[in-house]
């Protein structure tokens, strides 16, 4: 089980040096003059020395890869090219907290609904219901998220003004007004998520309800929600949390189109302004983020898995 | 979102349940193939082939799949004989004055947008740039990333082990803000955003290859080749890639799938290789969303699920591929 973990661990680290050392290269190969994108066409050639070297574009490729690798180990990602006097990892900090907020909203609403609906199908399988929640899940589920995202905001936010379209909620708001800001862009990704989730947990529940242990318990007598609570949901829960699993990182920096749509300052659009206005250090800082939440993420699905079920540990171990 | 590892074994008998007979055919002869290849290959083979495609032409998924997808293709090709406004002048009533953002009516059948185009001509219109440089992506990314998956999984060995880490190290970002930095950093043409797309799906076709590669790689057959002394290209090309194609054709239809996913995300975030006037579902979504509120919704639902009518589309037919594929 350690070693699974130290190997899992290791592995990780060498994918996060491998995102950073893509990164670092990205100036050194964008056609073009960078410092002088970011410097503006008529800057003096005073200031552009300085933005170049900033970049550390008047370095060879690895001397910069080493003056990354030191400052990251330090966790000193420098200041920000765009907002002066702001270090990268304050405004990294702070678009990470926003999508975290909504992340964990978003689940909150997603997990039990779309867990519950994923058993429903399962238990009622072949029934309407079923097909229902198969196949227009997996419909919606292929849809980007922008596309979720304005649909709903047709639906939803131009009748009832409860929902509101800026997700962003003004300075000091209470639990609940934040909550209220956040609905529709946490409806979006349930949206998005829900048949997908959905169908991960029926086809696991399927086979559970399949296997000889649900068939005893059932015909021992036990009553159908003891027989889910303890015997089926315990095993087809697994791959549902691998899932959840995998598509954090995309959850914390892949919605670029919906945090543009209800004007959420999370990590996708800090990483969106970083490329558009060639914030390399900002760029850097952000993208290295997104990739840690999916390593912690991923690594930490392994580990629940492993603990709910001892089989997993032998073949998580051998992989 | 790959489902793929997790695919439920139970779909295959799902279809309906007058197909069950013909389900258990193909199960029967699937299984026939797997313990008498030695004796009739050809004609099992053959059979199982022809019970697939049955079975793919009864599938409602499939059809309707078929029929969305069919319908865009028209429109890219001949997007004249759909549309009968130029996707780029306003409209103008019998009066002759220009609409803007006028509802859909009989003039203007989806309304107009606030420069005054029309909106239906406009959605005909934007599917050539999505129909072009989805498929074209997806097929240089097949091409790539089912050789390196080829290789990788029937040679093994540290090169393998080197190539797998940097394909995992690129899955782990979202494909999405990839895709930004590369487009925004080489270039915002058509040629960038097509080349970016087709780098970015590289790793997950090459991972199912990989995985399909190295399953058929540890059957009799490879063995028995290998001790008839045949070259590892003979192999590869002649024994194993037939067997692999089933898969690729199923991750052929899913990249495409997503590529139309991103392709569209791209150009909603800006980067369409375009005009902001050129015909392009993604961006007339960006161009309109601001004017939902004020209850002009026709300019940007109706490019939205045009965008989700062809993802739908193509992913209904995948699923009923890789259904077909398992049964």
């Amino acid at each position: 089980m350690s070693s699974f973990i130290f190997r899992r661990a290791l592995l990780s680290i060498l994918t996060l040096v491998i995102i950073l050392v893509i990164v670092t290269l990205i100036p050194n190969v964008a056609p073009g003059d960078p410092a002088r994108k970011i410097a503006g066409g008529t800057a003096s050639p005073e200031r552009l020395a300085q933005v170049t070297e900033s970049l550390g574009l008047d370095k060879t490729v690895p001397e910069q890869l080493q003056d990354v690798f030191s400052s990251t180990l330090r966790l000193d990602f420098g200041d920000s090219f765009t907002k002066p006097g702001s270090s990268v990892t304050d405004l990294v900090r702070a678009s990470l907290w926003n999508s975290f907020k909504l992340v964990l909203f978003a689940l909150v609403l997603l997990l039990p609904l779309s867990i519950f609906g994923g058993v429903v199908a399962a238990y009622k399988k072949d029934s309407l219901l079923d097909r229902f929640i198969v196949n227009g899940g997996v419909a919606l589920s292929s849809v980007p998220e922008f596309v979720a995202g304005v649909l709903l905001l047709a639906l939803l936010a131009v009748p009832f003004s409860f929902f509101r379209v800026v997700a962003d909620p003004p300075e000091g708001a209470g639990f609940f007004l934040q909550l209220q800001h956040m609905l529709l862009p946490a409806l979006t990704v349930l949206t998005v998520y829900f048949g997908y989730i959905a169908r991960v947990t029926r086809a696991s529940t399927i086979s559970a309800l399949e296997s000889d242990f649900a068939r005893t318990a059932f015909m021992k007598g036990l009553p159908t929600r003891e027989v889910f609570g303890k015997h089926v949901l315990r095993n087809s829960l697994l791959p549902t949390v691998a899932v959840v699993g995998t598509q954090l990182g995309y959850m914390f920096g892949g919605m670029v189109g919906l945090e543009l749509i209800f004007n959420y300052p999370g990590l996708g659009r800090l990483i969106l302004d970083a490329v558009q206005s060639a914030d390399y250090p900002l760029l850097r800082g952000g993208v290295l983020t997104v990739a840690l939440i999916y390593m912690v993420a991923t690594l930490s699905a392994d580990l629940i898995i492993a603990w709910m079920n001892p089989r997993a540990r032998l073949a998580l171990g051998e992989s | 979102m790959s489902t793929s590892q997790i695919e439920p074994t139970d779909e295959t008998m799902t279809t309906s349940p007058a197909d069950t007979d013909t389900a258990e055919d193909v199960q029967n002869s699937a299984s026939a193939l797997s313990t008498t290849s030695s004796e009739e290959p050809n004609q099992t083979r053959d059979q199982v082939k022809k019970e697939q495609r049955k079975l793919l032409l009864r599938s409602p998924g499939f059809l309707i799949g078929v029929f969305i997808v069919l319908f865009w293709v028209l429109s890219a090709v001949a997007p004249d004989l759909l549309a009968n406004w130029d996707p780029k002048a306003s409209v103008r009533n019998a009066a002759g004055e220009g609409l803007r953002s006028s509802p859909p009516d009989s003039t203007a059948y989806l309304g107009t947008n606030r420069l005054g185009f029309d909106v239906y001509s406009r959605l005909i219109h934007g599917a050539r740039p999505i129909l072009i440089a989805a498929p074209l992506a997806t097929l240089i990314a097949t091409a790539i990333g089912t050789f390196v998956g080829m290789l990788t999984g029937y040679y093994r060995g540290w090169v393998d082990e080197i190539i797998s880490r940097i394909l995992e190290a690129i899955l782990s970002i979202p494909a999405i803000l990839l895709a930004i930095v590369i487009v925004f950093t080489f270039g915002q043409t058509a040629t960038v955003i097509i080349g970016t797309i087709a780098f970015l799906f590289i790793p997950p076709v090459a991972r199912t290859v990989r995985a399909a590669t190295l399953s058929e790689s540890q059957l009799d057959y490879v063995t028995a080749a290998r001790m008839r002394g045949e070259s590892s290209v003979f192999i590869i090309t002649r024994e194993i890639f037939p067997n692999v194609i089933p898969v690729v054709v199923v991750e052929v239809t899913v990249r495409l799938g997503y590529a139309v996913f991103t392709l569209a995300t791209l150009a909603f975030l800006g980067l369409s290789g375009g005009n902001v006037t050129d015909p392009n579902w993604g961006v007339d979504v960006a161009q309109n969303y601001t004017q939902i509120v004020a209850d002009v919704w026709w300019p940007t639902i109706f490019p939205a699920l045009a965008i989700a009518s062809l993802v739908i589309g193509v992913n209904l037919i995948a699923d009923s591929l890789e259904k077909a594929n398992n049964s």
